[in-house]
């Protein structure tokens, strides 16, 4: 029961907010629609789940054209950007709502929606309205809502973005565990890429509203195929390549027809003694402690900023001290075609 | 510190003493009132309980108040359901045309009352609008009287005067409802109707209640439409009052009789702030 988006565009106006989205969501995966804001993320998402119609295209699933279906007849459920909770229905109201509509009563509804409620974790919640909820309560709330009409996929619009950075710590774990237990489709929505890197199989990557990259997220941060997703995904250094294998550093290996960039990682970048290729003199201009590792900036004789990472407290380098800095060829992920940086 | 103290105090001392004047002491000589009597046109001050049990005992007045508790009963119904149609029609339309229509429904608010009333006879009068067109599709060959002066007359005309207030809390109550709880009731596979009822006029019906509780309280007390309008029939408890104060010059009576609205409205008000707080608007336990 794959979910294929073909050729599908949305526009408002003379604007078109969604672009050729051509792709293919496969059964039981993890899939994240990464971008910043108005990259047409959440506009994708609510034209998967019925909410805005698209202009273009066609949404098929598991072979089946639902492009013009309205959303209540979708095997679709989402979990709203701010739960969406019926205020005015106790936890266990809100979770029983869909099995209510689908006509379920008695003790079947009962027991299905009070082993979900257990399931989720607020058992003793059961009878409490929405506005007595933590927000992280709403949260579960809101997903056991979805969750106890079993859905073929769920779609979750930011469902992480209001919490506190422990609870989000909590709810993406749990998120994780559901999805692995239920085997279920998630088509998950964010703005944060660390969330999307650690929690999906494949991440979707959307720059004002065209499809950048798909790929898992070790692909984006090892191949990045444009320079937007070699910047967007992480921290990077970029620089540009011409047909010869020329750079500002010297001379590479990995030449390519055309001019291009090259991009390597901070924790790839080699400091001090050097047998790389590429390299260049520069100064220590910044230094900043994260813990377990540490983020060191140098500027090179080029002008150029340099970012480097080092593990634990990085080296016994001073600031406006000199020093040597390698790329190795083996590092350096060229994206072909790139224009000028 | 002192002078914070200070201020805050003169601040509750004014806002109490304000209610005391306002409400407080008006409402305690209507009180006193009652317990005078009358001689000769002129009030005699010494107390009984006289009026209260001729209130309370005699059976034209508890007629006169279970018919008036009727009409402002159903004037209440007919401006409730009458009022959340064109508030939820409103409520559908884009911005600019839903606030330039909710404007359109307070402005009949501003204007006189009696200048209200007097319309509702030229709509309903032998010479009416209404009459006009029943001539015009052809339905009746004369005017007819029957649309006016009777008590008919006084609900359509309480229910013309008093609508706005339904529309309008109503209104507000329905615009509070988030796109998102709509979308998430559809998600779930709810059509149109369930939305409906299980969504938008549970959440609509606490605002929906306050002017449930103006065109009770309003209807319940007017002498003006049932005086104008009403015809013979139009006797209700408000000009019962008023004929009290205003022909018989028996105000000890009339501040009796009012007692008995004033109760009976401070109920109604009580019921419908309760019915206006569910708890579920509420952040504490149940």
């Amino acid at each position: 029961m794959d979910l294929i988006l073909d050729e599908l565009g949305k526009c408002y106006g003379s604007t078109w907010v969604l672009k050729q989205i051509n792709l293919t969501i496969g059964s039981g995966a993890f899939f994240s629609l990464l971008g910043a804001s108005g990259s047409g993320k959440t506009t994708l998402l609510k034209a998967i789940a019925g909410i805005e119609m698209p202009d273009q295209g066609r949404i098929m699933h598991g072979g089946t054209d639902i492009t013009s279906h309205p959303m209540e007849k979708r095997p679709f459920n989402t979990v709203f950007q701010g739960y969406a909770l019926f205020p005015h229905m106790t936890v266990f109201d809100n979770v029983a709502f869909g099995l209510r509509v689908k006509g379920q009563r008695g003790g079947v509804l009962k027991k299905s929606v009070t082993d979900m409620i257990d399931r989720v974790g607020l058992s003793d919640r059961i009878h409490a309205f929405p506005a007595q909820l933590s927000g992280g309560q709403k949260q579960r709330v809101a997903i056991a809502r979805v969750l106890v009409c079993e859905p073929r996929v769920i779609l979750l619009d930011e469902p992480l973005s209001a919490l506190d950075a422990v609870l989000r710590g909590q709810m993406q774990r749990f998120l994780k565990e559901l999805h692995r237990d239920l085997g279920l489709t998630f088509v998950f929505v964010t703005h944060d890429q660390d969330e999307a890197i650690s929690l999906s199989d494949r991440i979707c990557i959307l720059n004002q509203g065209r499809i950048e990259q798909i790929d898992t997220p070790d692909a984006l941060y090892h191949a990045p195929r444009t320079t937007f997703v070699a910047e967007f995904i992480g921290l990077n250094n970029l620089f540009q390549m011409d047909a010869n294998g020329d750079t500002e550093f010297g001379r590479t290996a990995t030449a390519h027809s055309g001019s291009s960039v090259l991009t390597i990682r901070p924790e790839s970048v080699q400091v001090g003694e050097t047998h790389a290729r590429l390299k260049s003199s520069a100064v220590l201009t910044d230094r900043r402690f994260h813990g377990d590792n540490t983020l060191l900036t140098f500027r090179t004789v080029t002008g150029r900023e340099i970012l480097v990472r080092r593990p634990g407290r990085g080296d016994t380098i001073e600031l406006g001290e000199e020093t040597m800095l390698g790329f190795p060829d083996r590092d350096c992920t060229v994206i072909p075609g790139a224009g000028p940086k | 510190m002192t002078a914070h103290w200070f201020s805050a105090a003169i601040w509750r001392v004014s806002i109490w003493a304000f209610l005391l004047m306002a409400v407080l002491i008006p409402i305690g000589a209507f009180l006193v009132y009652g317990f005078f009597g009358v001689e000769g046109g002129s009030i005699v001050y010494t107390l009984s309980l006289a009026n209260y049990i001729e209130v309370a005992s005699d059976p034209v007045y508890r007629k006169v108040l279970g018919k008036t508790l009727r009409i402002a009963a159903e004037v209440s119904v007919l401006c409730f359901v009458t009022g959340y149609i064109v508030a939820v029609f409103i409520n559908r339309q884009r911005p600019v045309l839903k606030y330039t229509l909710i404007f359109a429904v307070a402005i009949p608010l501003m204007m006189s009352y009696v200048i209200k009333i007097y319309s509702m006879r030229g709509l309903l009068g032998h010479t009416g609008f209404l009459n006009q067109f029943l001539i015009w599709i052809g339905l009746i060959d004369e005017p007819l009287s029957v649309f006016l002066f009777n008590l008919t007359a006084v609900r359509m005309t309480l229910v013309f005067a008093l609508v706005p207030f339904s529309i309008l809390t109503t209104f507000v109550g329905l615009e509070r409802i988030p796109g998102a709880t709509i979308n998430a009731a559809r998600d779930l596979g709810a059509g149109p109707i369930r939305i409906f009822w299980t969504i938008v006029l549970p959440l609509s019906f606490p605002s929906a209640v306050v002017g449930v509780m103006f065109t009770f309280v309003l209807s319940v007390g007017d002498f003006l439409a049932p005086e104008l309008v009403g015809g013979v029939n139009g006797l209700t408890y408000g000009r019962l009052i008023f004929s009290q104060f205003g022909i018989a010059f028996n105000w000890p009576l009339g501040a009796a009789l009012s007692l008995v609205l004033m109760v009976l409205s401070f109920a109604v008000i009580a019921v419908a702030g309760r019915l206006s707080n569910p708890g579920w608007l509420r952040r504490e336990d149940p």
